[in-house]
């Protein structure tokens, strides 16, 4: 369209130049004819005798004008040949001079626009005007033969018309103001021309029509611009931009909607019919399909979590099912028995148990459930509680493991099965009844040797096929001796190089800490097989047991056991008469100066803990004091802190109905505590000789040792005075635990003196 | 219980302790040398007759350590070897200057 509209300009300024052009030439036309009729009826030897008269002629005018005598010819313009007689007389000349001069005259007014009728003499130096009119004023009648200089440029053109070279052509100037287009005509003599009669046209009206004109056009020109501008924008507006902004709008919206968490899907009211309406429902369609999308979403989260939910609930009640209270028998001096298992997944296929039978023996279980997860938990409950209900009715380990196979086999459409190592050892003897069906070679340790793999009888998987027999086979132990059981999940241990750890590795590991606890030597286990997995995934549960039997010397009585307990309000305030309490047994016991200090900065670092921070009035998150060891956060009561997925909880908090002394000291006030105490207990006994001093607590529950140690290569400008505290207890005491159970956080060390 | 004697000598300032310094007794050094140390370049602890320090009494060294880092020098002298054997644990050998 725009294109249309420069065309339409572009025709029109064309045919403008045209047209000006066209009357430009008419007028050119004109005054030539103008100049034509002119010199056609001058006579030219009127001109040569003028001239020739010259001055006297000139004298002789000027005389009648200035006697203003004169004569207007009596019918001036009137179209007769002027005829001149040979010699003719001034006066004659004079009269023939005016006939023209007025002849001229009418002739201009013939023709509109022209300004000047002249007949000029030109010559090398100036012009010499015969006759000159203006008529822009026409009375007033020039003088002849007068000179004048050139105007720019005319002296060459008349030149050429004085030559006779000029014909028609039409010149223009610029004379007052006004532009003049002069057409030129020789007036000829008898020999030649005699003289060039020019006409001076003004185009001044020429031109401003035509400028006119122009102006006309670019007036009609910019309103049909803005008029066919205006047409097109709203058409432009309506088709595309109206629609995308709809568009635009829906997105945002759609947006807004989803961050609302709205669930309506956006409507676009586009109807245009074209790519754009195409466009349109291609959007409404991915909304209506996003919020489906997270409407699933949501709900596969939610189950999601629900399940996660129920399976964190599952590996408690599974945790809880083994036993992990340790000391395990704290009254047996005759055996020490640690035992730890550590699920791939959260629940775990693998099991151990172990319970006293009776006063003189104990069953210890080792097993492994194929598979892992939630199906292996299940049968592993299961396999359990059987095993266990038949050991304790009194039978062998042989015909325990028969007899629950044949319970398996029955109910077992999904054809899992369980690896078992059983074993029923005499406290008195030292001898242990046990049957393997499948399961890893224990190690044994004797008094005076190093671990050694056990290769005992193996009999079928459990739960594999019915009818299996079993073999039961007895291993002697001597006092000092350790058993060590664990599942396939440790000699199969994978780095990240998918190197076994292989049972080389395991015999030897345990020969390196084969003089410790059974806590120990499961410790030391654990970290060297963390050390040699390191980055790679834990595939398959780590289970162990570690037991050791001192000989029925320090019999099924109960251990002596000292204890004595100190309860006072916990304030810093009270640090000396703990100190004292403390002191004073240990003096008691013959504890030797360097032992004492220890436990003395031990106390002093846990009780100074205990009454800086376990009753603070701190609100969760609020501010933390910032000397010395780091305020306690007030953790959920609910949770035990130390709850983790590995099994072996310390504790040693004594069962209620055997020292019922020690709940005397502190408040048996359930929820709210009205009386900030803390109880020091300190304990001794035999074999080893040690001492065991706890700390019990009503506040908030806190692990102290959850803590990481703190980095003691720091230099000075960097360290920390946080953590060390316990940092210290950890390094010099033989055994730091901590445990919240029943409402109190307890807090043990032992040093063995 | 613990009893602290200060000797100047210029700008050497010599520290005896003795006793014990815990939690109840730390606080009291603390503030001896809050007002001490000013203009001092060399700090001496003469720990013959300290029995006992924990990690409270670790604290007031390591602060007093970090003053004396950016004005002169620090030594421990004369600590028993139970006391030593503290340092050794807890890395503030490391950071002590001890003879």
């Amino acid at each position: 369209m725009i294109l249309g509209v420069f065309l339409l300009l572009g025709i029109s300024a064309a045919a403008g130049l045209f047209l000006y052009n066209n009357i430009r030439n008419l007028y050119a036309r004109m005054a030539n004819s103008c100049c034509d009729l002119i010199s056609a009826n001058i006579n030219g030897d009127l001109i040569n005798q003028i001239v020739s008269r010259g001055d006297a002629f000139v004298s002789y005018f000027n005389r009648l004008v200035s006697e203003d005598s004169l004569e207007i010819p009596e019918n001036p313009g009137t179209f007769s040949t002027f005829e001149v007689s040979e010699e003719a007389s001034l006066e004659e000349l004079t009269t023939q001079w005016l006939d023209v001069y007025y002849f001229i005259l009418t002739c201009g007014t013939m023709f509109s626009d022209v300004r000047y009728f002249y007949v000029v003499i030109p010559g090398e130096e100036d012009l010499v005007y015969l006759w000159d009119s203006d008529l822009t004023d026409p009375e007033r009648i020039t003088m002849p033969l007068e000179h004048d200089d050139y105007s720019s440029g005319e002296k060459e053109n008349l030149m050429k018309a004085f030559r006779g070279e000029w014909d028609g052509a039409f010149a223009l100037y610029k004379y007052r103001e006004e532009t003049v287009g002069t057409a030129m005509k020789p007036i000829y003599g008898a020999d030649g021309v005699v003289a060039v009669a020019c006409v001076d046209v003004s185009l001044t009206s020429v031109r401003s029509g035509f400028l006119h004109m122009l102006v006309n056009i670019a007036v009609v020109f910019l309103l049909v611009m803005i008029i066919g501008v205006s047409i097109y924008y709203r058409q432009l507006r309506r088709q595309v931009l109206d629609p995308v902004i709809q568009m635009k709008k829906a997105a945002e919206d759609l947006v807004d909607n989803l961050k609302d968490g709205m669930q309506q899907p956006v409507h676009l009211n586009l109807n245009t019919g074209d790519e754009l309406e195409a466009l349109a429902r291609s959007f409404e369609e991915m909304d209506r399909r996003l919020l489906a999308y997270i409407k699933e979403n949501t709900a596969i989260t939610a189950e999601k979590e629900r399940i996660g939910t129920e399976l964190a609930l599952a590996t408690r009640i599974q945790t809880d099912m083994l036993p992990n209270t340790f000391p395990a028998f704290p009254d047996r001096a005759d055996f020490d028995i640690y035992a730890v298992m550590d699920p791939a997944k959260e629940v775990g296929g693998d099991f151990y148990d172990f319970f006293l039978v009776d006063e003189d023996h104990l069953a210890l279980v080792m097993a492994d459930v194929s598979g892992k997860g939630i199906p292996a938990a299940l049968f592993m409950m299961m396999s359990k509680i059987m095993i266990k209900n038949y050991v304790l009715t009194g039978m062998s380990p042989e015909t325990v493991l028969e007899t629950v196979n044949e319970q398996i086999c029955r109910n077992n459409k999904e054809g899992m099965f369980v690896t078992v190592w059983l074993g029923v050892l005499d406290l008195k003897t030292g001898i242990i009844h046990a049957a393997n069906a499948g399961h890893e070679y224990p190690f044994l340790k004797k008094a005076d040797g190093s671990f050694e793999l056990v290769k005992d009888r193996h009999g079928f998987v459990v739960g594999g096929m019915e009818d299996i027999r079993y073999r039961g086979y007895d291993l002697q132990l001597d006092p000092g001796a350790l058993l060590f059981l664990y599942t396939d999940g440790l000699p199969e241990a994978t780095d990240q190089a998918e190197q076994l750890f292989g049972t080389v590795r395991v015999r030897e590991t345990l020969r390196e800490s084969e003089t410790g606890t059974p806590r120990q030597i499961l410790e030391h286990m654990s970290t060297e097989v963390n050390r040699f997995v390191s980055d790679a995934a834990q595939f398959d549960d780590l289970t162990m047991l570690c037991l050791k039997w001192s000989g029925p010397g320090c019999s099924a009585v109960r251990k002596e056991v000292h204890m004595k307990e100190l309860t006072v309000d916990a304030r810093t305030e009270n640090l000396g008469q703990v100190l004292a309490f403390v002191t004073e047994r240990l003096q008691e016991l013959g504890c030797n100066q360097k032992a004492k200090m220890q436990i003395e900065i031990a106390v002093e670092e846990l009780f100074v803990n205990i009454a800086s921070y376990a009753y603070s009035r701190l609100a969760p998150g609020g501010n933390e004091p910032d000397d010395g060891e780091t305020g306690r956060k007030r953790a959920d009561c609910a949770a035990a802190p130390n709850g983790g997925r590995n099994a072996a909880v310390s504790a040693a908090v004594p069962d209620a109905d055997r020292n019922a002394d020690a709940s005397a000291g502190v408040p048996d006030v359930a929820g709210e505590t009205l009386h900030e105490y803390v109880t020091i207990r300190v304990e001794d006994a035999n074999d080893p000789r040690s001492v065991t001093v706890s700390f019990f607590d009503r506040g908030i529950p806190f692990d102290p040792l959850s803590r990481e140690d703190p980095d003691i290569t720091l230099p000075s400008e960097s360290r920390a005075i946080g953590g060390l505290g316990i940092y210290m207890v950890r390094k010099s005491m033989d055994d730091v635990n901590y445990v919240y159970k029943d409402g109190q956080n307890v807090m043990t060390f032992k040093k063995i003196l | 219980m613990l009893n602290i004697s200060k000797d100047v000598n210029g700008s050497e300032l010599k520290v005896s302790l003795e006793g014990r310094l815990d939690t109840v007794t730390s606080p009291s050094l603390e503030n001896e040398l809050k007002s001490s140390l000013d203009g001092v370049e060399n700090l001496i602890f003469d720990m013959a007759a300290l029995q006992y320090i924990s990690s409270a009494g670790l604290r007031v060294l390591l602060s007093a350590q970090k003053v004396m880092n950016r004005q002169g020098s620090m030594v421990v002298r004369n600590a028993s070897e139970d006391v030593k054997e503290i340092f050794d644990v807890t890395g503030f050998s490391d950071i002590l200057t001890i003879e």
